[in-house]
């Protein structure tokens, strides 16, 4: 493991890397020989794939990158709303690992990564085996915390199903709104900041609504919502009013959308003590970073990973790097664009640090697009930079009540543009 | 269009004579009667026209509600009471139609 870092002397890095040679040596005779520094990347969405392929990639086999993502098709939670709405065909939000295996030489590994051995720089496996590393990235994305709607647990998400990670719960919840007898009430437990995707609840109130609207003209749209205000609101509220007026209720914390309970046995959510009878109900509880990254011992008291802006490290311990929506770093929202993101100021800052590869100052951005109706979207965006203290937003835009149709509709088209543009970058 | 939905908002617990608050809305389009639909022709007006509140059967608070307001009328204000009782929301519509919620306020 020969490394210089050009100032001379034995630098911290230089030494980590040498000790972590020496202990490999040691106690696996098997990676004797093995020159290559080590990254391990956990979770194969928009951070983690983006950065395992970045990182592979741009250090041409300089660095052996192995990714563990248990699943062997990822369903992107960003554009499933769109699924919900029948403007997208399930299999157009799947992706597979085949070209990040085959282009990029990164080791695919699908398991579930089950604990970090901080000390021992090695990740462990539900499968048995366990993984070295001299840079860790986790990018685990969200769990639910436990216990924030009372009545709720994961036992219950087939009869009240969250459908915020993506794949076969977002199937089976566009299977209950079809199935709702007419004149039915769809309601969703909206989640507490911060959360995954802030429009993402508003657009699929949308989506659902548009389905409704055709089969379903007399169904009702319920949100229960905790948050006083919520992401593009105005450009929401215009929207349903032009599109679906009358069909959506949206009981805010002035009305005891706060206090939020459901009996999934009954199919009934109970409001500040008074029960309704709902026919779908989906409910999207509070979140948390993915739990590796508690396991991991990074996260605070609100759940969340704490990093540092420039590079995407743990600020537990710089070893580990976190993206996308478990890590806390500033003012980003929590989308697959703000992973991606941050994946490439990470996979710069991994490759600096184990190759010696320049690392410039830290740029990202974000857009949220979201669609209200058939050619009417709308979006949302700004640019970032690293402070000491975050990811500090520098400036940002937003679509505006009263746009032309034409506007709307070339937003919409974007947004597909972006799809594709972005899949490609993340999975090759 | 859907049924309208009254809701109303009150603390759990009050003290005799010291004012609280008290949030109302029904969901309801508030047609102005000025609009037309998509094929052009005019959507008749209906409004909720009048909301009253009653304590014990007195009335602590009525309002006339004009075209110019908005749907989903919002209607907030603060009231107080000597002792516990029933209170009685009222919203009535244009052509007569009455929608009404009942609640309980404790004076602890």
């Amino acid at each position: 493991m020969n490394q210089s870092n050009g100032t001379g002397g034995l630098s911290r890095r230089h030494f980590l890397a040498t000790a972590a040679a020496t202990s490999a040596a040691l106690t696996a005779p098997a990676v004797l020989g093995q020159a290559r520094p080590r990254v391990v990347v956990v979770g194969g969405g928009a951070g983690g794939a983006t950065a395992a392929r970045y990182i592979a990639r741009d250090s041409k086999g300089a660095v052996d990158v192995t990714l563990v993502e248990p699943t062997r098709t990822y369903y992107s939670c960003f554009f499933s709303n769109l699924y919900i709405g029948g403007f997208r065909d399930f299999a157009s939000i799947g992706h597979t690992y085949g070209a990040l295996a085959a282009g990029h030489g990164i080791n695919v590994v699908h398991d579930w990564a089950v604990s970090v051995d901080r000390d021992a720089r090695s990740v462990g496996l539900a499968g048995g085996g366990s993984l070295a590393y001299d840079r860790l990235v986790l990018a685990p994305g969200i769990d639910f915390r436990p216990g924030s709607v009372p009545g709720w647990d994961l036992s219950q998400q087939n009869r009240m199903p969250h459908a915020y990670k993506a794949g076969s719960q977002t199937q089976l919840l566009r299977a209950q709104i079809e199935a709702m007898p007419q004149g039915g009430v769809y309601c969703m437990v909206a989640p507490p900041n911060p959360f995954r995707c802030p429009p993402g609840p508003y657009e699929r109130i949308s989506m659902v609504a548009h389905v409704l609207k055709q089969s379903n003209p007399s169904a009702k749209i319920l949100i229960v919502d905790p948050k006083e205000k919520f992401s593009k609101q105005g450009l929401f509220e215009d929207g349903w009013q032009r599109h679906y007026a009358g069909m959506v209720e949206r009981v805010g914390p002035d009305f005891g959308g706060d206090k939020v309970e459901v009996r999934p046995e009954a199919m009934e959510v109970v409001i500040d003590g008074e029960a309704t009878k709902v026919d779908v109900c989906n409910v999207i509880p509070a979140q948390q970073a993915g739990r590796i990254a508690a396991l991991a011992g990074i996260t605070n008291e609100a759940g969340w990973a704490p990093v540092v802006a420039h590079t995407m490290q743990s600020r537990e311990d710089e070893n580990i790097h976190v993206l996308g929506d478990a890590s806390q770093q500033g003012d980003m929202p929590k989308s697959g664009f703000s992973a991606n993101s941050q994946a490439k100021v990470c996979a710069m800052a991994v490759r600096g640090a184990l190759t010696d590869s320049s690392v410039f100052p830290a740029r990202f951005s974000n857009t949220c697009w979201s669609l209200i109706g058939t050619d009417d979207g709308v979006k949302v965006g700004a640019s970032y930079q690293a402070t000491d203290e975050k990811i500090a937003k520098t400036d940002g835009f937003i679509s505006e009540v009263g746009e032309s149709a034409e506007l709307r509709k070339a937003t919409y088209e974007e947004s597909l543009d972006w799809y594709a543009a972005i899949s490609g970058d993340i999975f090759g | 269009m859907a049924e309208p939905k009254p809701r109303v908002k009150l603390p759990k617990s009050v003290t005799a004579g010291v004012p609280f608050r008290v949030r109302t809305r029904i969901t309801h389009p508030m047609h102005t009667g000025l609009r037309h639909d998509g094929d052009g022709n005019p959507v008749p007006r209906r409004i909720i026209n009048r909301f009253v509140v009653r304590y014990e059967g007195e009335v602590a608070i009525s309002v006339d509600l004009e075209p110019a307001v908005s749907a989903d009328p919002y209607v907030e204000f603060e009231m107080s009471v000597p002792e516990s009782g029933e209170l009685e929301f009222e919203w009535v519509e244009d052509g007569g139609a009455v929608y009404r919620l009942q609640r309980r306020i404790d004076v602890s």
